[in-house]
């Protein structure tokens, strides 16, 4: 065995392939046999058409045929050592601005002034206000298994929006006069060893602005907290599994600080951030370090340190981390069903503070998802339904939830989800969801082009007009700063769009 | 499909059409004559349906559960429980193009039920194991032996989400609505499992070197 790391996911796929068995026990024709036998319970059968049983198929080869784009689309670029426009050797280079780098962040030189971008190409739909934005950034990579970060986020101070782009492009070129530096890993194969993320601004989501680079190659970033007119950004720096928690500070999005976050010894081999939030004693950011969960803490977003965290289970499934008045809440799961927990002020002392319902065999079970302000008061979260009995215990449906403390939450409405709608936001005067539609009539269902759709109250969801059919895309996010909103994917190719609109 | 399927799709086939028990437990509370109809052609969508599960399908769902249990007497009684339960429950399944996702989405959720009731850890049967460090000769065994003790610690969900990931290969949003659960849950659980099994991993080759 060689001294490189191990390859995770595939030691994970060999080892399932393995140990799959190949017979099935014929016990199991017979209760088929026995159960298709017996009666149904009285339940009232839901209308349905015709399927076409080839429409998943054709969704998975359809999959395949992206996944070899992105590979070949890649190739070709890394083959080339293609330069970019809004790369660092050709782009506007700050003369009069030096990053700044804290002595725990690895230093590098990086352009720090705002530059212009190449004019986006803005479409408006028809029948609505909301508008298609694409060839604004560079083509995107995808550095943790194979999945895009959120990319695009609020900013709650000012309004406007921030969006942190890793990207090859300009790698080459930057580095090695052009010579060929990245390459695929077995990390995945839209992974390169290296990229640069790089920072971009706009006030109404349309018009973007280049700020600077983070001061670390291959920097990853998971999320993003504001306070004091100071922003965090949180992730790692790295490529899966040798990844290393950092957090970056900045007050104006041009010069930013680089902060290795503390880890024991132990586990320092590596380590990421999964979140952050703000809250009354600073910004705390929790994720892991090598097998043990982690919290840090930090008074200012550059002055880190990891905390001990008691009343915690000892690995909590952690969904989310909210600032309130008390310190902070987290909202997660335990075995059966979801749960929040209150941290005191300075974020080390925990306390379960509600548990929702039990999953039980009767009424399936029911989790919280993403939280946001309610229009009409107090907060709404947007969750799921595992199977359950009964006639109405339908899959897929939006479980909502109502709470006025949002710590404490009451089964709301079940909704129908008018698509595959994953990704919710918060927008002036309601919500937006986004995902992918559904294609099929009725029958079977297969995931369609991109889908956004609207909402007033949660609860009745009207399809975002004039849409073009865009396939094979991923949400990233669905922001919104009080004006805009901004639903930011990812096309097969890594090319990052967003579609733009106002309140609901 | 193999021979042994053949009894049950003729069976199956063949029972298109007639009442498949009472009356009275497939009445839909309304008794007009669209209702009957409505029952009637629900019944043999129905039958239509599971006339096509047949050995791959059986197969396959019996593998689904036996990668997450880790024990094949309690993945074959998921499984048939699951069987049982999908027959009696079919009115939950609103698009019959969609049987397969409902059917995993039953059973996984008959795994996740059984394994919290199952107080002690299970491991692979020994004669398994043995298998395996017999064929030690190619790269990887310990790895792969490494993954097994670690995998059982992980929560039935958890557990879940990587045989589906990893050995069904459903994306992050074909997983959520298999379970249920929002995206950013699934990929939550799937980042805390990974780390428990890649630390798992790497002990192991540790202990090599």
């Amino acid at each position: 065995m060689s001294g490189r790391r191990p390859d995770t996911e595939q030691a994970i796929r060999d080892w399932l392939a393995d140990s799959a068995p190949d017979r099935a026990p014929a016990s199991l024709g017979e209760a088929l046999e026995d159960a298709t036998s017996r009666p149904a319970g009285d339940a009232r059968p839901w209308p349905r058409a015709g399927g076409q049983r080839s429409l998943l198929l054709v969704g998975r080869l359809a999959a395949a045929l992206a996944l070899l784009a992105i590979l070949a689309s890649g190739l070709y670029l890394y083959g080339n050592g293609r330069p970019t426009s809004t790369g660092p050797g050709s782009g506007s280079p700050s003369a009069s601005t030096t990053p700044q780098v804290s002595a725990s962040g690895t230093a590098g030189p990086r352009p720090s002034a705002a530059s212009p971008l190449p004019r986006p190409t803005v479409v408006h739909l028809a029948g609505s206000s909301w508008r298609l934005v694409s060839g604004t950034f560079p083509r995107m990579v995808a550095p943790a298994w194979a999945q895009f970060e959120p990319t695009v986020f609020e900013l709650s101070g000012n309004g406007g929006f921030v969006a942190f782009v890793p990207s090859p492009e300009g790698v080459a070129s930057h580095r090695s006069g052009g010579a060929i530096l990245a390459a695929f890993t077995t990390a995945g194969p839209t992974s390169p060893t290296s990229w640069e993320t790089r920072v971009y601004r706009s006030t109404d989501g349309v018009t973007w602005t280049a700020q600077a680079f983070l001061p670390n190659d291959a920097a990853t970033v998971t999320a993003v907290a504001e306070k004091g007119g100071r922003l965090v950004a949180v992730g790692w720096t790295g490529e899966t599994p040798n990844t290393t928690a950092t957090a970056w500070t900045t007050t104006d999005l041009l010069t930013w600080h680089a902060n290795t976050l503390p880890v024991t010894p132990q586990s320092d081999t590596y380590s990421s951030v999964s979140g952050v939030a703000a809250g009354p004693a600073g910004f705390l950011a929790w994720g892991d370090a090598g097998a043990s969960s982690l919290f840090w803490i930090s008074p200012d977003g550059i002055n880190w340190k990891a905390i001990a965290a008691s009343g915690l289970p000892a690995e909590p499934l952690i969904d989310a981390v909210y600032g309130n008045a008390q310190g902070w809440e987290i909202e997660g799961e335990v075995s059966d069903g979801s749960a929040t927990w209150q941290s005191n002020l300075d974020g080390a002392v925990w306390t379960r503070a509600w548990t929702g319902p039990a999953t039980s065999s009767t009424v399936g079970g029911h989790y919280l998802g993403p939280i946001f302000k309610a229009s009409g008061g107090g907060y709404v979260s947007f969750g799921g339904i595992s199977e359950g009995g009964g006639p109405l215990a339908q899959p897929n449906d939006i479980q909502l939830w109502t709470s006025m403390d949002e710590i404490h939450w009451t089964l709301a409405d079940r909704v129908v989800r008018p698509g595959w709608m994953y990704n919710f936001g918060a927008v002036a005067g309601g919500y937006v969801g986004a995902g992918q539609t559904v294609i099929g009539l009725g029958g079977e269902q297969g995931y369609g082009p991109l889908g956004v759709w609207t909402s007033a109250d949660g609860r009745t969801w009207q399809t975002l007009a004039g849409l073009p059919p865009i396939e094979s895309v991923q949400v990233l996010s669905v922001v919104g700063d009080g004006i805009h909103t901004v639903v930011a994917f990812v096309d097969q190719d890594g090319i990052l769009q967003l579609l733009v609109g106002g309140g609901i | 499909m193999g021979e042994a399927a053949l009894p049950v799709l003729r069976r199956l086939r063949g029972s298109r059409g007639r009442p498949d028990g009472p009356a009275a437990s497939d009445t839909v509370g309304d008794h007009s004559a669209d209702a009957g109809r409505a029952s009637e052609a629900w019944r043999r969508q129905r039958v239509e349906a599971f006339s096509l599960v047949d050995d791959s399908r059986l197969l396959q769902s019996y593998r689904l559960a036996t990668l997450v249990m880790r024990d094949r007497d309690e993945a074959e009684d998921a499984t048939q429980e699951a069987i049982e339960r999908a027959w009696s429950s079919w009115a939950t399944l609103r698009d019959t193009g969609r049987f397969d996702a409902w059917f995993d989405r039953i059973l996984v959720n008959v795994c996740r039920n059984r394994m919290r009731h199952i107080r002690t850890i299970r491991l692979l049967p020994l004669d398994d194991a043995l298998d395996l460090a017999a064929a030690d000769a190619h790269e990887g065994t310990a790895t792969r032996l490494s993954l097994e003790p670690a995998f059982v610690r992980l929560s039935p969900d958890q557990r879940i989400i990587v045989v589906l990931r990893y050995w069904r290969d459903l994306s992050i949003e074909e997983i959520a609505e298999r379970l249920g659960i929002p995206a950013g849950t699934v990929k939550s659980r799937l980042h805390y499992a990974l780390r428990t099994l890649r630390a798992a991993i790497e002990s192991g080759e540790e202990v090599r070197r």
